[in-house]
């Protein structure tokens, strides 16, 4: 076992009444996908948000790379830890490098203009996510796949360890959903990277992801392989879904969703 | 246009608007100079500026026209800048110093020492400021539920800007015999602005332009959304609250020499936007020099359209505003 780069102890959070996440303790490997899946509403966005200090009102601890979150300065966590959240806004007529160039925010002091590493990881950044040919074009003239991915390439330029994605492919056509994971699979080899990932597609967990968090409730059900852990059982436990696991011609693992399990109460 | 050529040419094309602007805004000041109720030559007005004498003509030109000139151009600086601000920080198109209710807070401030403490006129500003935060901050906190939403604070603005001007409005009823200047002041005007005005909001004008600049890049982070802006390591909050400090001082500063001067901060910086583009780093000085733009000229027209009676500004700035107002509603909601 290598070490763990996120490592979650006794996590709970409120938001006003209602607590979001129970007692949540999880180590995360140094150097893998790890995949959280879970229905609507279960805490998977909190957690990730968690993970990034962003919510003040959680209670435990987490350490990043062995080091107390609460430690950190904000930018100094932002070049550890970088962000895709699910809703975020591009200004009408920011291109793809003006764009990527933010990343490197959390590098600048007060008074200092672009280094040249600063420009060197930006471009960077664009070629890792494959969007040269489009660097200084509009990003609200891109295709939804091409968008994100130039947000990806945000998250890059921060350089960080730890990368947290929150349901980078919903909305996207299924080529580009599938890019989009052959691009982070892609980065994690070359960057070292650790990826958090929220995702709803349960086969792209299969696919793509060296460990997955299966959450219901604000609780974590279960970690581990995704092929060990996603099974029919798991599937009916949590979402409340009828599956069968079937196998791909090459012989991989694929889960198909055929029915919804009628229970008094919803799951 | 294509867009691959396009954003080769952008940059000079933004340094065009903004040297536009200032030349418009210097274009103000010159006409607002020159024209006025006296007739006086342009040529008489450079011989004027240039060599004065103790004539008539000279006293008018230097101690009437020029001052009004550049207060009242300072003023709309401000109110733009100050818009511009607001409009980043509360991510609301419609947020704007007068509607949101932080030159009402300014305002009150100043009614109470015109009317109350007229012998300390100089702590004006600073007494502005105070209200001005005081009225930035109580709609932040009633409009805080969960983080901000645009929509909650243009309304906790609207209810914070009624609260305080019937505050207003009683101190008017109050103390009716002093109300005159208090009444000018409070539409927004420059008339019989002097020297003293002048110095008054320079400094305010000069560092507020200086913290504005230097916020420009924090306001394009902020753009990105609130959590984007926090993983990318921004305090947000503490961005916004000292933002929010540099708008309010911009916006009392113009008060507490022009009155309540509405619409300025509204209009001009979605002006700049729609032909400079969403770059604070740009936005910013492009408000400033429009903003000098449309008060002077506003000003100037304000002093003929009924001369030799004369119009407060305030009152043109909202024949003007309230229709862009509305065409902004219709194009936002």
């Amino acid at each position: 076992m290598t070490e763990a780069v996120i490592h979650m102890e006794h996590v709970a959070v409120q938001i006003g009444k209602q607590e979001i996440l129970h007692d949540i303790s999880l180590n995360i490997e140094s150097g893998c996908i790890v995949s959280v899946i879970g229905p609507n509403g279960c805490g998977k966005s909190t957690l990730l948000k968690v993970m990034s200090r962003m919510l003040p009102g959680s209670t435990g601890n987490v350490y990043i790379g062995g080091r107390d979150i609460c430690s950190f300065g904000r930018k100094e966590l932002a070049r550890e830890v970088a962000v895709l959240t699910q809703i975020h806004h591009v200004p009408d007529d920011v291109t793809v490098r003006e764009l990527v160039r933010m990343g490197r925010f959390p590098y600048r002091t007060f008074y200092t203009i672009a280094s040249a590493a600063d420009r060197i990881y930006v471009e960077k950044a664009i070629s890792a996510v494959r969007l040269q040919h489009c660097a200084d074009q509009l990003v609200k003239t891109l295709s939804g796949g091409e968008q994100q991915r130039a947000w990806l390439a945000l998250t890059l330029a921060q350089r960080p360890k730890i990368l947290l994605l929150d349901e980078p492919t919903t909305y996207l056509d299924i080529r580009h959903q599938l890019h989009m994971m052959n691009v982070l699979r892609h980065c994690k080899d070359k960057l070292h990277l650790t990826i958090v990932i929220v995702l709803h597609d349960i086969n792209q967990a299969l696919q793509f992801t060296d460990a997955v968090i299966v959450m219901k409730n604000g609780r974590i059900i279960q970690t581990g392989r995704p092929q060990e852990v996603i099974t029919e059982r798991v599937v009916k436990e949590v979402f409340g879904v009828r599956a069968e696991m079937c196998r791909t011609s090459e012989g991989k693992p694929t889960i198909l969703p055929v029915g919804i399990y009628q229970t008094e109460e919803q799951p | 246009m294509n867009k691959y050529t396009f954003h080769t040419t952008r940059t000079p094309w933004r340094l065009g608007m903004l040297i536009l602007f200032a030349v418009l805004a210097a274009a103000g000041i010159i006409l607002s100079v020159v024209q006025g109720v006296a007739d006086i030559s342009i040529r008489n007005v450079i011989s004027i500026l240039l060599a004065p004498t103790a004539a008539t003509a000279d006293k008018i030109v230097w101690n009437l026209r020029l001052p009004r000139a550049i207060t009242g151009a300072l003023a709309g600086s401000n109110l733009a800048m100050s818009g511009a601000i607001l409009q980043a920080v509360m991510r609301n198109p419609l947020a704007d110093p007068h509607i949101i209710g932080i030159s009402s807070g300014a305002g009150i401030a100043g009614i109470l020492i015109l009317i109350l403490f007229p012998a300390y006129t100089y702590m004006m500003t600073p007494a502005a400021f105070c209200g001005a935060m005081t009225a930035a901050a109580a709609i932040y906190v009633l409009s805080w539920k969960n983080g901000i939403k645009p929509v909650r604070i243009i309304l906790a603005g609207v209810a914070v800007s009624a609260f305080l001007s019937a505050g207003i409005s009683s101190i008017l009823i109050f103390y009716s015999d002093r109300v005159h200047g208090a009444l000018m002041w409070m539409v927004g005007g420059l008339a019989a602005r002097s020297w003293n005005d002048v110095s008054v909001i320079v400094p305010y004008a000069i560092i507020g332009f200086v913290l504005a600049m230097s916020g420009s890049y924090y306001l394009n982070i902020l753009q990105m959304g609130d959590d984007m802006a926090r993983g990318l390591g921004l305090s947000v909050e503490r961005t916004r609250v000292l933002l929010t400090a540099v708008a309010a001082l911009l916006a009392a500063s113009a008060v507490s020499v022009a009155g309540l001067l509405g619409f300025v901060g509204l209009i001009v910086p979605h002006i700049v936007r729609l032909l400079i583009g969403a770059d604070y780093r740009y936005i910013i000085p492009g408000s400033a020099v429009l903003g000098a733009a449309v008060v002077t000229f506003s000003d100037t027209a304000a002093r003929l359209l009924l001369a030799p009676a004369e119009l407060p500004v305030g009152i043109i700035m909202a024949f003007l505003g309230a229709p862009f107002f509305l065409f902004l509603l219709r194009r936002e909601m």
